[in-house]
């Protein structure tokens, strides 16, 4: 209900605000234009977020210190620490970073964030900016009529800046008329009750505005033109620092519980901050002039002197908040733990995929690639148990004759069951997910997503494979036919060699052991097809198994094969990094099928 | 001039376009050492290995080894060329 209050008393509000009184239209305009550039500015940069932002934010936040300098350069530059927060959720939520990393940046945004109130302080007050606004919109949009991204991009960014310039003059110009009918100054509290009240209509407007950036410009605009008092100011820059969190616990609410984690360490910091400034503003004053004495700022240049403020008690909140990082991630790690529900027990379900993912081609990717991995540490479950072998032991180093002696179960295991809870879900997850994520990514991006769809295809077809298998491996295993059991067993235990050696290519980092095992795993596919091999053959003409039994044997081993087949090439896809050297020679190292066979005729 | 055949005539002229090239040329050396190192040390295992079971397995990884060695060297020398 009130939500559907709000609109039209807010509207209802404004016209009779803009028939009252003209300064007040051109001061809202002046913000409208402000918040449609920064909007403009944000398209912008996404175009080049595409690859070169998500590139660097990748490698420049292995450590904290350089997390909160990659938070501060990119909001400094980009002058908006909605899109850092969006593009930090989005690679958190990918797994790309881990939470004191994010936790970094939001602190580095935060401090970048300052650089508006300097920009606006220095240049924006003291030049005719409207001037430099005009040549700007123009070049900008006769860029965004381009075809090329890149430009378009660029004219996003141009146009932006000229709206933001253009929003900064009409603020300016509505301020300074304001004021020759209404004198806001003489509405000027001193003291605490002066400082909570500010401090709460700096959080409401910027709540309203989606942007401390526009609050505070307007801040500093009204009171470069003296209708506001330095104390209230100040104030009104604290309250627009803890309202800015609204925007980033918006952005949290689509994603998962790394997001909201991130968007609750970027509220306790605000707020944290926002506390330490109110209790000890005298302090900060006092300090704040001691430092803007020091670099030759005016004493009255009060416009300054709220930048200076707001990146001193910024500074000073960073500074309190650094040491209890890791306590803050363990507080919120233990407070905000992902919801189970009684129904989903026994059914696996995503872990990567959520929507805060997509906007980035990077992290959409990086998550998928995850996913794919947490569907193929189900696969190798479910086809393990499917032949009845304990996944423990096929990846110890135990004999493989040992290893398929232990059994699972007393009873084979139902893959069909296992298939519908730890698959079926997931895998049309990801087919789902890929296919929103197209849309936001380049060709070569696209070509490698399509092989990754490949890997997941062929990891559901091993597992049918398995099924299919699993049926006479149950009648054959404990079979008093000496020929048939042994070709079964033989089976199981070039099934558990090949997943044995897939989950070393999985977890290890040597580009060597990657690719001789995985030139090992396709000479042995061949040479353990029986029908290949001529063991087939022979069994049927010694009369060593029955012709029904030849039948199954030879249907198995196609079976069998195809399973070895297809985790290869899941394992040639997914388990090689994107970005190492053997990916850049994969094609020109790897086995090819000739290859393999002109190796076994050499052995035979 | 479209922006792409800027961005080429850009590339060519600060001889950026063999670039990629290079890093892959680079990848396959990185690559070559660390299997030769490999194939010292599978060499060594087989002067000491007296299980007859295990010293085929060592063998059977060190063909493999020479195999990728030779195809790395060779594709090498085709990089070189070209």
């Amino acid at each position: 209900m009130p939500k559907n209050v709000f609109l039209p008393i807010t509207l209802l509000l404004l016209g009779y605000g803009f028939w009252s009184s003209p300064n007040f239209k051109e001061i809202s305009a002046g913000i409208a234009i402000f918040l449609f550039g920064m909007l403009s500015l944000e398209q912008g940069f996404k175009v080049f977020s595409g690859g070169l932002l998500d590139k660097i934010l990748k490698n420049s936040t292995d450590k904290l210190y350089k997390s909160i300098g990659f938070g501060i350069l990119s909001t400094s530059i980009m002058q908006s620490s909605s899109l850092v927060s969006v593009l930090t959720i989005s690679f958190l939520s990918a797994g790309l970073i881990g939470l004191s990393q994010g936790i970094g940046i939001v602190f580095g945004a935060n401090l970048g964030t300052t650089t508006g109130a300097w920009l606006v302080a220095v240049y924006g007050l003291k030049v005719d900016i409207a001037s430099y606004a005009m040549p700007m919109l123009v070049f900008g949009i006769i860029f965004i009529f381009q075809k090329s991204t890149s430009l378009k991009g660029l004219g996003y960014i141009l146009t932006g800046l000229g709206f933001l310039f253009l929003g900064i003059h009409y603020m300016k110009d509505g301020f300074e008329a304001f004021k020759n009918t209404i004198d806001l100054s003489s509405y000027a509290i001193t003291g605490y009750k002066g400082l909570f009240l500010f401090t709460l209509i700096g959080m409401f407007a910027t709540v309203v505005m989606q942007s401390s950036h526009a609050t505070l410009v307007l801040i500093i605009t009204a009171l470069a033109v003296g209708q506001i008092s330095y104390e209230n100011a100040l104030a009104l820059a604290i309250g627009a620092n803890v309202g800015t969190t609204i925007t980033s616990i918006i952005g949290a609410m689509s994603s998962n519980i790394e997001g909201k984690r991130l968007a609750a360490a970027h509220l306790i910091f605000n707020i944290t901050t926002g506390l330490i400034a109110i209790v000890f503003i005298y302090q900060i004053i006092i300090l704040v002039d001691y430092i803007a004495a020091y670099f030759s700022i005016a004493e009255d240049d009060y416009t300054l002197k709220l930048a200076l403020f707001h990146t001193v008690f910024n500074t000073i909140g960073i500074i309190v908040m650094l040491p209890f990082i890791n306590k803050l991630v363990e507080f919120l790690e233990r407070v905000l733990r992902p919801q189970t529900s009684e129904d989903e027990i026994g059914y696996d379900s995503v872990k990567y995929l959520n929507d805060s993912v997509l906007e980035f081609q990077e992290s959409s990717m990086a998550a998928i690639i995850r996913e794919t991995k947490h569907l193929y540490e189900n696969t190798f479950e479910i086809i393990a148990h499917g032949l009845n072998l304990k996944r423990k032991k096929i990846i110890s180093t135990m004999e493989l004759d040992e290893v398929i002696k232990e059994h699972y179960a007393k009873k084979y295991i139902n893959i069909e069951d296992f298939y519908h809870h730890k698959i079926k879900n997931i895998y049309g997850d990801i087919l789902d997910f890929s296919a929103k994520a197209q849309a936001n990514m380049t060709p070569a991006y696209i070509e490698d997503l399509y092989r990754i769809k490949l890997a997941n295809r062929d990891m559901v077809e091993a597992i049918k494979d398995t099924k299919h298998l699993q049926k006479n491996l149950v009648k054959y295993s404990a079979h008093p036919n000496k020929y048939i059991k042994e070709q079964y067993e033989n089976i199981k235990i070039n099934l558990a060699a090949l997943l044995r050696n897939i989950n070393i290519i999985a977890t290890t980092d040597e580009e060597e052991v990657i690719i001789l095992l995985l030139s090992k795993l396709r000479i042995n596919t061949q040479k353990n097809d029986i029908m290949a091999n001529g063991v087939l053959d022979s069994l049927i003409r010694n009369k060593n198994i029955t012709n029904e039994m030849a039948t199954s044997l030879m249907n198995d081993s196609v079976y069998a094969y195809n399973i070895s087949n297809k985790l290869c090439n899941m394992a040639e896809i997914l388990f090689i990094d994107k970005n190492s050297d053997l990916k850049k020679v994969q094609d020109a190292v790897q086995i090819t099928q000739s290859e393999v066979e002109k190796i076994l005729e050499k052995k035979a | 001039m479209g922006i792409k055949k800027f961005i080429n005539t850009v590339l060519e002229s600060l001889n950026m376009k063999t670039f990629e090239f290079k890093s892959k040329k680079k990848s396959l050396k990185t690559l070559l050492s660390k299997l030769k190192k490999k194939k010292v040390k599978a060499l060594r295992e087989l002067e000491f290995e007296s299980n007859l079971e295990k010293r085929a397995i060592i063998k059977e990884e060190l063909g493999l080894i020479t195999f990728h060695i030779e195809k790395a060297k060779k594709r090498l020398i085709e990089l070189k060329n070209s």
